[in-house]
């Protein structure tokens, strides 16, 4: 696996993490760090070096102050899989390997950024098979990519324990990338955001294009529902076709207003293509 | 309904193949067919015309396998026992074409305007067989042999034109036995719906040896025919009604014959004519005698219904076909 390497997104807290692991991130912790805390006097922290006379001139009553810096720390970055029967789905691209070229590009990304990738995956129980633990050791994108693709999707799943892998997540606060189809019922969807709301959540939804956009233009189909087993008769034409998109717009909408309401970001749409240069300016940018 | 259905003589010729109706459960039940996966069919909006499309192709398919059962069954309707009243007879006519028919008759007053017995026996008969509306009418015509020239039956053209053929005039000898033979033969396998009647014309009579005396008087009696021989007596002819002389009895094979027919048990009549008029008066008499009405039942043709259950498996299935083609093969924007 030494050969392959995944793409490589960039990422941007917009908040101080907590941890004493060293790293790339701003955090609370005081320490030797470039980020400005404040001053703090000389008897708090003796540092010569970090005398600034100037200020020291201005405070009253006068004494010798000390700029102070916090660290520079690293976070747990958690790629949260939804395993459900629908991922099983192949249309114009394979949301399995989508899923695993994700994973795998999340973990290069945070391992070279200095920070521990943690893997979690659920379906209707959270999937111990696929867990693994925060680390940050070398080859372990190329490991997981193949985890992944070697990895059952059981039928008949729906993706009941989302909510419940806030369990296996540790409590300092997190980069989470949620990544699933999100065709899930509006209760599992809340319950899932609101147990994740204490952690920065980046809501991944992966759509193929042939769901919604690249239909055939005319005749009779049959599609069949791949979780709950139902069947639905589609005339296709070009008005059900319109109905169709227009069905998925609302429905990207309301994600949108979902993630806002719960304080997750703005939700990166993935279509039968990861780019992570894409999703770098989405993260940098978007939100 | 049933009780409609009855009235109205419907019924099932097989009824053991409506067992394969069952089979229409099929097409309702069974989810078999192709379908294409898709992650969530909560997004797709609920379309009036698709779930109307599919509960056609549901029930068409029922539909035809139905219709296709109910085919197979052999239906049909119409079927009813009518009563009728008969009038008319079932008359064969057995006509003489014998070389003496040539001849004119006895009571010959003015001989310039003789007319041969033949002539006038068609004249009478095609009278006879217009008059006659509600007659099945056959003939047979026999000299030496007898010739079937039309079968017992209402086709009246027919009769007319074998009578407009015996003015082809007659030959040979008269062998009667096998004239009546043949017309009695006529009448077997027939429904007796009306008075059977055998009307022999013919001016002379042959003799009958005892087996086929016996044959034709069986024949007579498993037909329950009646016989009304006109005579047609020759100038030289003797009349029926004087007894000859027992010494002389071989002479008169006419007499002979009388006195047989007397013999058979069944319904019978002589009409000895000498003349033309007395041809009429004879014929005119048969067409009263054999009119006593005969009371019978019959089936009207039923009517069959299958063809019209097979429209409706084809239209059914022609239908299927329309949605099988709109159907999609692949799930791709062409």
């Amino acid at each position: 696996m030494s050969g392959f390497i995944p793409q490589e997104f960039y990422y941007h807290l917009h908040w101080r993490a907590r941890g004493a692991q060293p790293g790339a991130h701003a955090t609370r912790t005081p320490g030797n760090g470039a980020d400005f805390a404040g001053h703090v006097p000389f008897m708090d922290n003796p540092d010569p070096r970090r005398l600034d006379l100037r200020a020291s001139m201005r405070v009253i009553p006068r004494r010798y102050v000390v700029r102070s810096f916090y660290e520079r720390g690293a976070i747990v970055v958690y790629a949260l899989l939804d395993v459900s029967t629908s991922m099983r789905f192949a249309g114009n691209a394979e949301k399995k390997r989508l899923l695993a070229d994700i994973t795998s590009a999340i973990a290069w990304s945070s391992t070279r950024h200095g920070d521990s990738f943690s893997l979690l995956a659920c379906d209707d129980q959270v999937r111990q098979d696929l867990f693994v633990a925060p680390s940050h050791r070398r080859g372990m994108a190329q490991d997981i990519h193949k985890k992944i693709l070697g990895a059952e999707i059981y039928t008949q799943r729906g993706a009941l324990a989302l909510p419940r892998a806030i369990e296996q997540v540790r409590p300092n606060r997190s980069l989470v990338f949620l990544i699933s189809d999100f065709h899930l019922d509006e209760s599992l969807l809340s319950r899932t955001l609101s147990s994740f709301s204490a952690h920065d959540v980046v809501p991944l939804v992966l759509w193929d294009s042939s769901e919604y956009r690249d239909l055939p233009d005319w005749g009779w189909a049959r599609v069949r529902d791949l979780e709950h087993g139902g069947e639905r008769s589609l005339f296709l034409r070009r008005r059900l076709k319109q109905e169709i998109e227009q069905s998925y717009l609302e429905r990207k909408l309301e994600l949108k207003t979902m993630c806002r309401k719960y304080g997750a970001r703005t939700p990166f749409f993935i279509e039968d293509e990861f780019d992570a240069g894409l999703l770098t300016r989405h993260l940098l940018e978007a939100s | 309904m049933s009780e409609f259905l009855q009235n109205a003589g419907a019924g099932l010729y097989a009824p053991g193949w409506l067992a394969l109706a069952i089979l229409c459960l099929v097409p309702l039940l069974v989810r078999g067919h192709h379908a294409f996966p898709y992650p969530a069919i909560v997004r797709l909006p609920e379309d009036e015309l698709s779930v109307w499309l599919e509960r056609l192709w549901r029930w068409a398919g029922a539909l035809s396998i139905i219709a296709l059962a109910i085919a197979l069954s052999g239906p049909y309707w119409g079927e009813q026992q009518i009563e009728k009243v008969g009038r008319g007879a079932h008359i064969m006519i057995v006509l003489d074409r014998s070389a003496s028919m040539n001849d004119s008759f006895a009571d010959t007053r003015e001989k310039n305007d003789a007319e041969p017995k033949m002539a006038t026996a068609r004249r009478v008969l095609q009278s006879f067989v217009q008059q006659s509306r509600e007659d099945l009418l056959g003939m047979v015509t026999f000299s030496t042999s007898p010739i079937l020239v039309a079968p017992l039956g209402g086709d009246r053209e027919a009769v007319l034109a074998a009578l407009r053929a015996t003015e082809a005039g007659g030959m040979g000898f008269t062998a009667v036995a096998r004239g009546l033979g043949m017309a009695l033969d006529y009448f077997e396998g027939k429904p007796v719906t009306g008075a059977r009647a055998i009307l022999l014309v013919s001016d002379g009579g042959a003799h009958l040896d005892v087996k086929t005396q016996d044959l034709l008087r069986e024949m007579f009696h498993r037909q329950n025919a009646s016989l009304y021989w006109v005579y047609l007596r020759s100038a030289n002819g003797a009349s029926l009604k004087d007894a000859p002389e027992d010494e002389n009895r071989d002479a008169y094979p006419e007499y002979q014959l009388h006195e047989y027919f007397q013999s058979l048990g069944v319904n019978y009549h002589v009409y000895e004519a000498e003349s033309p008029q007395a041809v009429e008066e004879a014929i005119t008499d048969i067409s009263k005698l054999k009119n006593q009405p005969v009371k019978y039942y019959e089936a009207t043709a039923r009517q069959d219904l299958a063809w019209m259950f097979y429209l409706i498996a084809l239209l059914c299935t022609a239908a299927l076909f329309a949605l099988h083609l709109t159907e999609v093969k692949r799930w791709r924007a062409v």
